[in-house]
């Protein structure tokens, strides 16, 4: 390319007549997507002629050119003109479809002996024989005349779900086979119903300090709001819950083994922007800095893990507030809790956060504190303690004047039994 | 609705967009959002081209700005993943580009406070280009403008700990040392030029953009912009030579006197230096 003449450069790079006043996002978006014209395009570009600063905002934030895309034309492919060989094409694949089918139906019939076999052959898996193994495959190879919708295969393989085979007409079957020895899981359980018998009182979280009462939208009215979408339970999550410890105190951090999804966290995969608008939490996203903050287990404050599929949660209780934290506690945010509830013990336990606050308050949220359910109980006290050992069993300790209660669960939070009274 | 309440606009036209923008999902009446599009209207100077407004992200946007939750969700699941992906594009840097959003989403969200109210950077959208484009622009203004000054200071930092030794700043060239006449003729030369020819120079020449990257921002193919560089070249330099020998300089004197690079002009005093030196028959300088 010829190239210009230095004094060109030389008078390009210092501007004739000034630099007129930076053209805003505004201008410079519509710049870059061809919606200006006429004058104001032209007064833009003058800019720009002048200005390397815009000049270099206008080509950072044009979008990525799309990779070039080929078109692959065969021609004269073993001399085959082009319209033959679309026809040989839909052949060859015809061909392969009709030996797939061949294929798969005798591995299908000879499916149930070799899975048991091949259950013989697996490496012990603990205490269970492998005899027994290949039994309970072999039963689970029995196909259930009321079998469920979900198509499954049968696989000895204890790290997977034992699955069932359909019935034995169903096209599923076949897909099964062709894609075998891949495993299809079932899908993840419905949610569990609402706790019974309490009655339940939702509401969302409490709008955070500064936001501007009697906005237009109305703000946050207290009718339930998810700020973020629910995300069902899959099988990877359950085999992360079974490996990561449950309740962890992490009274030093360095102790806490990270999990597959902390691991992933730690890749970079935060999203700060998500917090700071469904928690409300105006500052947080300032304060988002990687600084260790060590693990603080005085009184009244406890540090627990909590598994989600996003990222890991540590919880806290600090200065009064609930504040949480998805990058193993170097930073921390507060999570709004409803109105008038003074919060002094959290438990994470995935995919529940739980917290005791005064007055009997028990709070309940499946959604990382997006929302917040109210669990009424019998009984009387602050709410000062409350941990679980797995999904299932918990332990909450109320106090009040001459008295300290303990509460136990076997179900999750659903009902509580009353285990001991002191005082 | 009053079409008193946003005078600047018909309310026919306001109620329009108001329909077409599906406004009322993120919590907006006609007339708050009549109030954005006056906004918008006072700047393009009447209301004529209102209808090109990209008005549903808009009405995104202004929903955003007054707090809206769905507003918030929707704005969420279309542009979190986007303006990731653009810092990174900006940034070439995995920590840089996850700093550079993360600064972005405070005044997106509004952690700036006046008179009580939050500020959220999303109501000075105004809907001239794609909401999308326009968070791309502001991403890349914050890093043109904060992030690489601050880099660089922070790097000056870091090698002033490490015990880098730093020369004082070479003096900028002296550009007022060209050629009166020949900065004269190049002027004259570069303003008959239109702003687009000048811009894609500059772009080319002094930024090292490729043709690709110009003819993005312009529109055009790639090809359109290798033919227009080459001919702007030839003319340039056709064009100031011309006014050059107008002027009364020779041709060979104004070829030469174009290709003169001004920072070579700038004194050498070392160099100087060891030259008297020797003509004096004295050691020279360290």
């Amino acid at each position: 390319m010829v190239d210009i003449p230095n004094s060109a450069k030389s008078r390009l790079r210092q501007g004739s007549g000034g630099t007129s006043a930076h053209p805003d996002a505004n201008l410079l978006a519509a710049f870059s997507e061809q919606a200006l014209a006429g004058t104001e395009r032209e007064q833009v570009l003058a800019h720009l002629a002048q200005c390397a600063d815009c000049r270099e905002i206008v080509a950072l934030s044009a979008p990525e050119a799309a990779p070039p895309q080929t078109a692959y034309v065969p021609r004269g492919w073993f001399g085959m003109r082009p319209e033959f060989m679309r026809w040989a094409v839909v052949g060859a694949s015809a061909v392969v479809v009709v030996a797939a089918v061949l294929l798969v139906r005798p591995e299908l019939e000879r499916a149930p002996v070799q899975s048991v076999q091949q259950a013989r052959n697996e490496a012990p898996l603990g205490p269970q024989s492998a005899e027994s193994v290949a039994t309970e495959a072999a039963d689970a190879l029995q196909p259930k005349k009321d079998s469920a919708k979900d198509l499954v295969v049968t696989g000895a393989r204890r790290e997977r779900q034992v699955m069932k085979i359909e019935g034995a007409n169903t096209p599923a079957r076949l897909t099964a086979g062709l894609s075998a020895p891949t495993v299809a899981p079932a899908a993840p359980p419905p949610p569990p119903a609402s706790i019974k018998p309490e009655e339940e009182f939702r509401y969302a979280a409490a709008p955070a300090a500064g936001q501007a009462a009697g906005s237009a939208t109305g703000g946050v009215s207290g009718a339930k709001v998810a700020a973020e979408p629910k995300r069902d339970v899959k099988v990877g999550d359950l085999a992360v819950l079974d490996s990561a410890p449950a309740n962890t105190m992490a009274v030093n951090e360095s102790q806490a083994q990270p999990t597959a999804l902390a691991k992933e966290m730690d890749a970079g995969r935060t999203d700060a922007f998500a917090d700071v608008v469904t928690k409300k939490n105006e500052p947080a996203v300032a304060e988002l800095k990687a600084q260790r903050a060590p693990a603080d287990t005085a009184s009244g404050r406890m540090t627990m893990r909590a598994t989600s599929n996003v990222a890991t949660r540590t919880w806290r209780i600090a200065e009064g507030k609930l504040e949480s934290s998805r990058d193993g506690g170097k930073t921390w945010m507060g999570i709004s809790l409803p109105a008038g509830v003074k919060p002094l013990t959290v438990a994470g336990i995935f995919p529940r956060v739980w917290v005791g606050g005064d007055d009997g308050v028990l709070l309940r949220s499946d959604d990382n504190g997006a929302t917040w359910t109210r669990v009424p109980g019998d009984w009387q006290g602050n709410v000062i303690f409350i941990k679980f050992e797995d999904a299932k069993r918990g332990e909450l300790k109320t106090s009040r004047p001459g008295e300290t209660q303990i509460w136990a669960t076997e179900d999750g939070g659903a009902t509580w039994t009353l285990r001991a009274r002191v005082g | 609705m009053p079409a008193a309440a946003n005078p600047a606009i018909s309310a026919a036209l306001r109620d329009e967009l108001f329909t077409r923008a599906r406004a009322a999902d993120y919590g907006l009446n006609a007339v708050q959002f009549g109030a954005a599009l006056e906004r918008v209207a006072k700047s393009l100077g009447g209301e004529a081209q209102l209808r090109s407004l990209k008005v549903e992200d808009l009405a995104l946007a202004q929903g955003c700005a007054a707090g809206n939750e769905h507003a918030w969700e929707v704005f969420l699941t279309r542009f979190r993943e986007k303006l990731y992906d653009a810092a990174r594009s900006i940034t070439r840097e995995e920590a840089s580009a996850r700093e550079l959003a993360d600064s972005i989403y405070g005044e997106l969200y509004g952690t700036r406070m006046e008179d009580g109210e939050r500020v959220s950077k999303l109501a000075s959208y105004s809907g001239r280009g794609s909401l999308e484009g326009w968070l791309r622009t502001v991403l890349a203004q914050e890093w043109v403008n904060r992030f690489r000054k601050q880099k660089r200071l922070v790097s000056l930092e870091e090698q002033e700990e490490a015990g880098a030794q730093f020369e004082a700043a070479p003096a900028a060239p002296p550009e007022s040392t060209l050629d009166p006449r020949v900065a004269a003729a190049t002027d004259r030369a570069l303003a008959e030029l239109a702003a687009e020819d000048r811009y894609i120079l500059a772009a080319y020449y002094l930024d090292g953009r490729t043709l690709a990257d110009v003819a993005r921002t312009l529109g055009v193919h790639e090809s359109t912009v290798s033919r227009k560089v080459e001919r702007l070249a030839h003319k340039l330099r056709k064009d100031i030579l011309s006014h050059l020998t107008k002027a009364g300089m020779g041709r060979r004197q104004a070829e030469e006197a174009m290709e003169v690079d001004v920072r070579d002009l700038a004194v050498d005093v070392r160099t100087q230096l060891k030259k008297q030196a020797r003509g004096q028959g004295l050691p020279a300088p360290e």
